[in-house]
């Protein structure tokens, strides 16, 4: 079997007991695209995406034993990354709080050929005024690919509660889109 | 809309997968069960610009940059200054364990066992002064009181203290 053709759990075992450094590489080829986006939906801020995503594969690389072997990998690395940015948001509104006055900077990652058509923008604008929860939801659907129980493991609530979810999200994001249409 | 929390997942599978008229007769009776067609639409046209949107965003996993950060997080380490803030922290608490433990309390309290430990000392030995003075006196007690005073001086036989002579 090639490595291409291992899976994650299998890359991360052989690393483990060998500390096979291609199996490695290729577990950060897989997954590290898909979590920095993943972390610069909920941030706004594609290189603090990166930033995140590489500090959590950098503590993977330090410290393996810290992946719980019976969890699926993939459920595991994006439990990690939430809990990373939500710590990284908490201490910034904790920072701002001494920062009177002074605006938090967002800053836009699309990129500008995208942001420029106005219904990707609307989009956009219509993400960001989704909830912390929906709009997760649906960022780990659709753009990792994560099945409905990954997501409800990573969540930490039941697969109901995200189907639930993901619907709203997208009910409100179509209807915001309509007003915005509607408006211009 | 039925339940929501019952909605298969396929359902919003699909909306990435396939329009609606590629949908499979099975899969339209799915659909048809929650949404019409045009509904379905609007959510698949929904995924696909949020897709089309993420798929725009290039990040490329680069080896260089894991390198990179592993060594500048190093080289932080190394590089690191201690701020004015810590220093000053780390002083306090030096001082803390070590006032603080032994504790000016404690300090006293060891030199008062020791000043206390002096007074029984004084005490002890004016006792055993007091039990000399008011011991009754013997010949010998005379004999060496003699030889006190006569310390220093020449002794001629005429002027040797008769106390001092013993007869054996």
């Amino acid at each position: 079997m090639t490595i291409a053709q291992m899976t994650d759990e299998e890359l991360l075992r052989s690393y483990l007991r060998k500390r096979d450094k291609e199996a490695y590489g290729q577990l950060y080829q897989r997954h590290f695209p898909a979590l920095s986006k993943y972390i610069a939906w909920q941030v706004h801020d594609l290189e603090r995406g990166k930033d995140l995503a590489q500090n959590i594969f950098l503590k993977l690389y330090q410290n393996p034993n810290s992946f719980d072997t019976s969890r699926n990998f993939k459920v595991w690395l994006y439990t990690v990354a939430k809990n990373r940015w939500k710590n990284e948001l908490r201490n910034e509104a904790i920072r701002s709080k001494h920062k009177a006055l002074v605006p938090i900077e967002t800053t836009t990652f699309i990129p500008e050929e995208k942001a420029k058509d106005e219904r990707l923008q609307n989009l956009n604008k219509a993400l960001e005024a989704l909830s912390e929860n929906h709009k997760e939801v649906f960022v780990l659907k659709y753009t990792n690919g994560l099945t409905v129980n990954e997501i409800a493991e990573i969540c930490d609530c039941s697969s109901g509660t995200v189907k639930s979810r993901l619907f709203y999200a997208m009910k409100q994001l179509k209807d915001q889109l309509k007003v915005t249409q509607t408006n211009s | 809309m039925k339940n929501i929390e019952n909605i298969p997942e396929e359902l919003f599978d699909l909306f990435a997968q396939k329009s609606f008229d590629q949908l499979t007769a099975v899969e339209k009776l799915v659909v048809e069960d929650h949404m019409n067609s045009a509904e379905y639409e609007e959510y698949r046209k929904l995924v696909s610009d949020f897709q089309d949107i993420d798929n725009s965003i290039k990040v490329e996993p680069s080896e260089k940059r894991f390198t990179r950060t592993s060594e500048s997080a190093i080289r932080k380490l190394l590089t690191y200054r201690i701020p004015v803030y810590q220093a000053a922290a780390v002083l306090l608490l030096a001082g803390f364990f070590t006032f603080g433990y032994f504790g000016t309390d404690r300090l006293d309290r060891a030199g008062g066992q020791s000043f206390d430990s002096v007074g029984t000392s004084t005490e002890t030995i004016r006792k055993i002064k007091e039990k000399v003075i008011n011991k009754p006196r013997t010949k010998t007690d005379d004999a060496m009181n003699v030889a006190m005073d006569t310390i220093g001086k020449s002794l001629s036989e005429d002027d040797y203290p008769r106390e001092l002579i013993f007869n054996l």
